[in-house]
């Protein structure tokens, strides 16, 4: 976890994987338990909260396209 | 409510007394400087903390003897020291089981184990389990031998009329009825307080209410004091059960009842012992049990905006009704009544001005909206209201297995006591502080040579560290000063290094400190925080 070399990058496929590996079903709270986790290690917790609220922005259908 | 055939005070193990009215009824209406309405535990904490700081009353109680039922069980190590400056903590520790550990079970499985902080330094444990009617009983002992205070049982307050500097009651007992004036009034009177309708008071808040059932059972049941949170147990499907350990091996259970479960159903005999022993069943006790007692306990968050209405303070229930979960219901009014005690003392003792009193409601119900975040949170975690909170708690809970931190947010919380921040007895912090308690706070006690920190406190405490020479001259009418070392396990407790000094209140809440203050500093401080101008000081 704390080798140089990985990127954001590799943060994303590992919950992509994680996501596929747990399963529909538990995919969700999968999520939110890493998220508590990572709040948890970023040791800012008005920082997560922010960051939080701002990751409910352009969720809509079509918001990649 | 009891089994039937059992009456209202039909224990299986504790003998309720009989107290008869007033039978001497000569000066049943000379004024007092302070009336206490509602002998319950915040109404003789009242009692005798103003007692111990030599100040008389008049305890007036409705009935004819203790609370039915063990209700509040659980008493915090900050209650210890409250008992202990009542002179009453060592027939308490005599007979309350003292705790550290919760357990949390999530659907039959134990998820975690906390420990509140504990240690062979510290005085007190940090919680304790007595049923109610002792801490009545041990509570009674001294009031009934203390001199100052003038307990009237079966003694109704039928009126209620304030003017000039007092107010006056009507006393209703089975014996007659007489006015008594008084300079003051504490109205500890419980969660329907008929002081506070005569004053024309509401409780208010928020529109969330918790219901639970208690049931307190007697068995042989071999576990040690331990609490034990069952989250989403068999018994009770989406829903939260709390076993404790009390004296006499009596256990207590509390199960919250769903939105859509029947109050009155619910509390049915049957009902209840088919509960209990579906809770019986999930802890795992295949023997037989007694039913003791039940009631159903309905918590709204509520409280009054001003806990004082002109010479009136509200005290304990009377002025907020607090959700079960953390313990804060008796612990919150006991701390209510040590703070209204030892200021109301102060001010008719001639030692501070009328000022300190205003303090009261800031601190006491500061203490309050602190308990009611922290409750509207643990049951928001027990019972999640929607999906988004079903999906956190899952969360935190699975992570709880193997992270001590995720457990933190699954604790029913059992709370330590409120800062006074924002209270005008609270001065500004010394920013050149890196550690110790803040002013608000309550202060660290330190093991000593010789017992702890606390042992040497009394009345105003200035705590100095290193040499005391300079602050010899603010000894006396109730303010003592106490020198430490300016080195050592005590000094580092407090943050301090030579020079520093603590002003410590009578509850042992930091009211200033300083880390090297001025000359005259600490003089005007005192002063400040006891509404007295310098030269009354001097």
């Amino acid at each position: 976890m704390t080798s140089p070399e990985k990127t954001l990058e590799d943060v994303y496929d590992e919950i992509a994987r994680g996501i596929d590996a747990v399963g529909r079903e538990a995919a969700e709270i999968y999520l939110a338990k890493v998220c508590l986790a990572l709040a948890h290690e970023l040791g800012d917790a008005p920082r997560a909260c922010r960051i939080a609220a701002q990751c409910r922005t352009d969720l809509e259908d079509g918001a990649t396209g | 409510m009891r089994p039937e055939g059992r009456g209202e005070l039909d224990s299986l193990y504790f003998d309720y007394p009989h107290f008869d009215p007033p039978a001497a009824r000569d000066g049943l209406d000379a004024r007092t400087p302070v009336a206490i309405v509602g002998a319950g535990p915040v109404g003789m904490t009242a009692a005798l903390t103003l007692a111990a700081q030599g100040v008389r009353s008049v305890l007036l109680e409705r009935k004819a003897t203790f609370n039915d039922g063990s209700r509040a069980i659980c008493i915090a190590r900050q209650s210890f020291y409250i008992l202990e400056s009542l002179g009453a903590a060592g027939r308490f520790l005599g007979k309350a089981l003292g705790w550290t550990t919760g357990r949390t079970f999530y659907r039959g499985r134990q998820i975690l184990e906390f420990e509140m902080p504990d240690g062979p330094d510290r005085k007190y444990r940090p919680m304790y389990n007595l049923q109610q009617q002792y801490i009545e009983q041990f509570l009674w002992e001294r009031v009934a031998e203390c001199p100052l205070i003038d307990a009237r049982w079966q003694s109704a307050v039928t009126g209620l009329a304030q003017g000039g500097a007092g107010a006056t009651l009507q006393i209703t007992d089975p014996l007659g009825a007489y006015s008594l004036p008084a300079d003051w009034v504490l109205a500890a009177d419980g969660a329907r307080s008929p002081v506070r309708r005569m004053c024309g008071l509401r409780l208010k808040g928020e529109n969330y209410e918790g219901r639970y059932v208690i049931a307190d059972v007697r068995m042989r049941h071999d576990y040690p004091t331990i609490r034990r949170a069952l989250f989403d147990p068999p018994a009770r499907r989406g829903g939260t059960v709390l076993v404790h350990r009390q004296p006499d091996d009596i256990w207590r259970i509390d199960y919250q009842l769903r939105p859509d479960e029947d109050a009155e159903a619910a509390t049915r005999e049957d009902e209840v012992r088919r509960n209990v022993e579906a809770v019986l069943r999930d802890i795992g006790h295949g023997g037989d049990y007694e039913l003791e007692w039940w009631s159903v306990y309905s918590a709204n968050t509520l409280a009054l905006d001003d806990y004082r209405a002109g010479r009136v303070f509200f005290v304990g229930d009377s002025a907020h009704i607090v959700p079960i979960f953390g313990v804060r219901g008796l612990n919150n009014g006991l701390a209510d009544a040590q703070n209204i005690g030892w200021k109301l003392a102060w001010v008719l003792g001639g030692r501070a001005g009328e000022g300190l009193l205003d303090s009261y409601t800031p601190e006491r119900r500061g203490a309050t909206l602190d308990v009611f975040a922290n409750a509207a949170r643990s049951t928001r975690f027990m019972t999640p209201p929607s999906h988004g909170w079903r999906v956190m708690r899952d969360a935190a809970l699975s992570l709880a297995l193997r992270h001590d931190y995720a457990g933190a947010l699954a604790n029913p919380r059992q709370m330590t006591p409120h800062t006074y921040a924002d209270s005008p007895a609270t001065l500004p912090d010394d920013p050149a502080f890196r550690a110790g308690p803040i002013p608000g706070a309550v202060a660290a006690d330190p093991p000593l040579e010789a017992g702890h920190l606390s042992d040497r406190l009394a009345g105003m405490t200035v705590l100095v560290f290193g040499s005391a020479e300079a602050y010899r001259g603010l000894a006396g009418r109730g303010v003592q000063v106490v020198a430490l070392p300016a080195t050592g396990p005590a000094a580092e407790a407090f943050g301090a290094a030579e020079g520093s000094v603590y002003l410590i209140r009578p509850d042992m809440h930091v009211a200033a400190r300083w880390r090297a203050p001025a000359p005259g500093e600490v003089r005007g401080a005192l002063a400040r925080v006891l509404d007295h101008s310098e030269e009354e000081m001097t």
